[in-house]
């Protein structure tokens, strides 16, 4: 028994050095098909790499926006600019309230806003958060809590994407790398946002595509409301402003989801400041967006101008109009 | 808690330390361990069904003592009777009512009787099939004077529940498993070492293999209608190596904490995939199962039978793989699957070579172009057979057939894309029967006797560590056999 103990405690450094080795050669040489479970997209299809770029080198904004791909792709900075507002998005695909909670962990104090506008949805409550992980691991520094990260996640993915892109940023391998600011029908605009080449969504074609159906019954994960809570003690910590808004999506989309009524009443049991725009805006399924989800530019810039005008709301003309910091 | 979580992990390290540390002193306290650990282990799954489990112990252990102290025939196999239908019972319950009432009610709509009987709700308890076949087989064993009743409750009731086979087997016999258990376990460094590489080629199987089989042949069998006779033929093909990398994946994982815990269970495989005929794949399928039916119904139906030649043979072949196939689940499908395989064997029979053994390859590398050609000939044979046990129904089974075998046979596949390509997928699937053929008179793929030098031994672990954990399919994908 002492023989196959000593063994086993001698094969697990082992294991761990050849793993490591096995690894770096594996990302480093092998083709794409055979990394599944190493995901390095440095740059990746939403500029997240540029997007950190920006974070780090930006001060003192006016608004910051967080949350998912509604975020990135919702809230242009240049509408809010033109309304003398300086803003940045710190949106990310799938971002889940872990990410949030690093990205603002990181990036709170140099952008120092006024106001953070945080876009909330049920769907990155229900998600594992491990897509925007992989996402933030290879884009952003790898730190402890990346490593508190990758261990609440508990996934192969995640720990492979961690060792690599520590070993990448160790050895400073992805030095001058210089990220396109046009993929495909995609355009990275400074200040966070990605604008998609104007296109109309196909309700038909969307049809076909099928809803998530764990969307029906809204039951988050423990840990991503966890993690929401840290996110609202750091805010109210630092004493920002926030309102929490929810971004239009098609009605098709929307009214399959029957759990809106539960989620409204769990964002505003957390906030007086909480504006779902689904209820209030009037957009057209085809022609204000590019998929069942996104809004095209155009709806972008009649949702931004609704949001800044508050015509429509006495609760977001109050929160945006009034508030005397941020009012300049 | 599926062998390959993070659950099973904590609980079997826990588990072995105290099996070892803790309770090495007498074999009493290794059994009360192996007992509670196993309730522990069931129970983690559904603690309602403990209860099912547990009754089934003690009913059966009661039984085996009567029915040894009887001397009365007519009583003994009023006992044995008891069981067979407490067993029976159960697993009718449970597993096949719903199947014969559906069954029995189509039947008479066909001649147009309408007859509605209530059809019941109900789960069926993990692993019934597998402790149910143990139970019969120790009463009947008893009853037949080829064992003796344990007087130990506490050995039997582990050797019902013992862990490691307790979901998906391998069906142990009592007279296997009960002397173990009746014996204090010693812990031998060969049995557990070679246990951990078991463990790890099981592994390799199910995650690297068989999920990513899945991935595709899921897509594939899901929407059979929107893809051409070539990719039906992969598609088949990915199922049959996936069922083989999941199950036998599971067996010697199952096998390999059985040794690490010090006992030695039946094999459950025997690199079925390089058989030369129907006969010599099921000696080497599934291995526990087919002994079980062959001894306890084959063998006894063959004698029944006997006075009516070859035609008695064919006969008791056919029941025995009828029942082979709806042990594995109610459903027309898996009593077809079970009637082709019992046809496969006609020819055998006829031919006199159903029990003909051969040695393939010899000690040559390479197999001769005969033993190839007849190995690739039960192969796809098996594999036509998969497509019936993957179906829905007899006629999804049917339309795949229909739709495989037409024109677009001879087409340019388009395999869908899984979490690895088809031709990823093809090159681990190459090296795994690669690895089993060169280990081929081995007990498993990874005893790697031929490497001398422990730095290198390890680096093969290690590498297929990596693999595991490069190429392994993130959300855990339950074992197929866990249905059964």
């Amino acid at each position: 028994m002492k023989k196959f103990l000593a063994n086993v405690l001698l094969f697990i450094p082992f294991l761990l050095t050849s793993y490591f080795i096995f690894l770096i050669a594996w990302g480093s040489f092998a083709p794409g098909h055979l990394r599944k479970n190493l995901i390095y997209g440095i740059g990746g299809y939403a500029n997240m790499y540029s997007r950190i770029c920006e974070a780090k080198k930006m001060h003192n904004v006016d608004i910051l926006f967080l949350g998912a791909s509604h975020t990135y792709r919702g809230f242009d900075p240049r509408i809010f600019k033109a309304y003398g507002y300086n803003t940045f998005n710190l949106g990310s695909p799938n971002q889940t309230p872990l990410q949030t909670e690093i990205l603002l962990e990181r990036y709170l104090s140099n952008l120092n806003p006024k106001l953070i506008i945080y876009e909330v949805h049920p769907w990155p409550f229900l998600l594992d958060g491990v897509e925007s992980a992989l996402d933030l691991l290879a884009n952003d520094k790898i730190d402890m809590s990346s490593v508190k990260m990758a261990l609440t996640l508990n996934n192969v993915k995640a720990y492979n994407t961690l060792i690599y892109s520590w070993y990448r940023q160790l050895f400073d391998l992805d030095n001058g790398f210089k990220e396109e600011m046009k993929k495909e029908d995609d355009t990275y605009i400074s200040g966070g946002y990605v604008e998609k080449k104007l296109s109309f969504n196909s309700p038909e074609a969307e049809k076909k595509e099928e809803i998530p159906v764990t969307l029906a019954h809204w039951k988050p994960k423990a840990y991503q409301l966890i993690a929401f809570e840290r996110i609202l003690k750091i805010i109210k910590d630092k004493n920002i402003e926030m309102v929490f808004v929810q971004a239009p999506v098609t009605k098709m989309v929307f009214n399959v989801f029957d759990g809106n009524d539960k989620f409204d009443a769990f964002i505003s049991s957390k906030t007086d400041h909480y504006i779902n725009f689904n209820y209030l805006m009037k957009l057209d399924d085809s022609l204000d967006f590019f998929d069942s989800h996104h809004l095209n530019q155009q709806g972008v810039r009649v949702f931004n101008e609704a949001l800044l005008k508050g015509k429509e709301t006495q609760l977001h003309n109050k929160v945006l109009m009034t508030h005397a910091s941020f009012k300049k | 808690m599926l062998f390959t979580s993070n659950e099973f992990l904590i609980f079997f390290t826990a588990f072995f330390l105290l099996y070892w540390f803790v309770c090495d002193k007498n074999v009493k306290h290794q059994n009360i361990l192996v007992l509670l650990g196993s309730y522990l282990f069931y129970a983690w799954w559904d603690w309602r069904f403990l209860s099912i489990l547990i009754t089934t112990s003690i009913v059966n252990f009661i039984l085996g003592i009567y029915i040894e102290k009887t001397t009365v025939p007519k009583s003994r196999k009023l006992l044995l009777w008891i069981g067979l239908l407490q067993g029976v019972g159960c697993l009718l319950l449970f597993k096949y009512f719903n199947f014969f009432v559906e069954s029995f009610s189509n039947f008479f709509s066909f001649f147009h009787f309408n007859i509605h009987i209530q059809t019941i709700n109900i789960i069926i308890p993990l692993g019934l099939s597998y402790y149910t076949f143990k139970s019969i087989s120790y009463l009947l064993d008893i009853e037949k004077g080829k064992i003796k009743a344990t007087a130990e409750w506490m050995v039997f009731c582990s050797y019902i529940a013992f862990f490691p086979a307790l979901l998906a087997g391998p069906i142990d016999k009592a007279r296997t498993l009960i002397p173990q258990l009746e014996q204090k376990r010693v812990f031998d460094y060969n049995l557990a070492t070679d246990g951990l590489r078991q463990i790890l080629w099981g592994v390799f199987k199910k995650v690297v293999i068989a999920d990513n089989c899945a991935s595709i042949t899921n897509h594939i069998f899901d929407n059979y209608q929107h893809f051409s006779g070539s990719t039906l033929l992969i598609g088949a093909f990915l199922y049959t190596i996936q069922m083989y990398a999941d199950f036998s994946g599971y067996s010697d994982m199952a096998i390999g904490f059985s040794r690490l815990i010090g006992f030695n269970i039946t094999r459950n495989f025997d690199f079925p995939f390089f058989s030369q005929n129907i006969a010599e794949f099921w000696r080497k399928w599934h291995i526990s199962l087919t002994s079980w039916l062959t001894e306890y119904v084959f063998t006894p139906l063959s004698i029944a039978f006997r006075d009516l030649g070859k035609l008695g043979l064919i006969f008791a072949i056919i029941i025995n793989f009828t029942i082979c196939g709806i042990w594995h689940g109610a459903n027309w499908t898996y009593v077809l699957f079970g009637l082709m395989h019992g046809c496969y064997f006609i020819p055998l029979i006829l031919t006199g070579k159903m029990n003909k053994r051969s040695k393939i390859a010899g000690n040559k590398m390479l197999p001769s172009f005969s033993e190839a050609a007849r190995m690739l000939a039960t192969f796809v044979l098996v594999m036509f057979t998969f497509i019936v046990f993957r179906a829905e129904n007899i006629t999804q089974a049917f339309n795949y057939y229909q739709r495989l075998f037409s024109i677009s046979l001879i087409s340019i596949p388009a395999v869908p894309k899984g979490y690895l390509t088809f031709r990823t997928l093809l090159l681990f699937i190459g090296s795994m029967l690669l690895i089993e053929w060169l280990n081929r008179e081995k007990e498993h793929g990874l005893q790697l006797g031929v490497i001398k030098g422990r730095i290198f031994r390890w680096s093969v672990y290690a590498f297929i560590f990596f693999l595991i954990g490069m190429l392994m399919e993130t959300s855990e994908t339950p074992f197929i056999y866990f249905k059964f």
